[in-house]
């Protein structure tokens, strides 16, 4: 029971490093999302670059 | 696409030339992760963005094009907002970065990459930073950094921080000409702080130019 808890424990943390791991780096390298419309409008002008909009998954 | 897609390098090296907007109206993907030292909550198909991000886009920016019924949907638009191409269903990273590449290719004058956008965000933010703890120096190499940059809407970005920075030195000379009378050694260290920190602005100098006459 003791060594199950203890594995599961483990398990857990491994998943959480992984996690963590896998944000950090795509932190870095993954696609740069806007955190609003208005983010992303504002950005778009001041950089004068275009806008990519994407749709997904409408329940 | 959100596992396939747009994890491709192809895909990432284009959309650093855009910005990206994803409107998901699920949620429930979130994941706990540490970055920069920071616990944040984030969303395990869109890293760098929590779910109520996605959320909250599906909800104010999902009729912004209309017509859109089946997903996913991609529009690709100026930089105004205005849509110049729609790619409905799923496509692969390279496809889709050859789409956004000849947009691209047709929006003229000069554009910010991401990365450079970002990275004089984060001298900014270095600058404030420093400023708020008094770190004046730091500050004004922070700003003056950005200043420097070759593209205009970069070095435009240091413009107000510079006029902020300039305006504490002018009031730390004057609570130093304050002091000149009553506590000269208090003083002549604020006219050194403001001679060294306060480069190229008028302060600097004549905080240079009064701590030289204090010290006869």
């Amino acid at each position: 029971m003791k060594v199950f808890a203890f594995a599961a424990v483990l398990g857990a943390a491994v998943l959480c490093a992984a996690q963590d791991k896998k944000a950090k780096a795509y932190d870095q390298d993954g696609v740069y999302w806007a955190s609003s419309w208005e983010e992303a409008t504002q950005e778009a002008t001041a950089r004068n670059v275009p806008i990519h909009f994407t749709v997904h998954k409408d329940n | 696409m959100e596992s396939s897609t747009y994890p491709d390098k192809k895909f990432i090296e284009a959309s650093r030339n855009w910005v990206n907007v994803v409107c998901h109206n699920e949620g429930g993907h979130e994941v706990d992760a540490v970055i920069a030292g920071k616990k944040v909550s984030v969303c395990s198909r869109y890293w760098n963005i929590p779910c109520s991000a996605h959320q909250a886009c599906y909800k104010s920016a999902r009729s912004k094009y209309e017509g859109i019924s089946g997903v996913p949907c991609t529009v690709l638009a100026s930089p105004d907002g205005k849509e110049i191409e729609r790619l409905a269903g799923n496509r692969s990273g390279s496809e889709l970065a050859k789409s956004m590449e000849k947009v691209f290719a047709g929006i003229p004058a000069e554009k910010i990459g991401a990365v450079e956008w970002r990275g004089a965000q984060k001298l900014v933010a270095e600058g404030d930073a420093a400023f708020e703890k008094g770190e004046w120096k730091k500050a004004n190499e922070a700003y003056v950094k950005v200043s420097k940059l070759t593209k205009k809407a970069l070095k435009e970005q240091s413009a107000e921080p510079l006029k902020k920075l300039e305006a504490k030195g002018n009031e730390l000379l004057e609570e130093a000409k304050g002091k000149l009378e009553s506590e000269k050694d208090a003083a002549k260290k604020l006219l050194k702080l403001i001679a060294e920190g306060f480069k190229p602005f008028g302060c600097a100098k004549t905080a240079a130019d009064l701590l030289k006459e204090a010290g006869k």
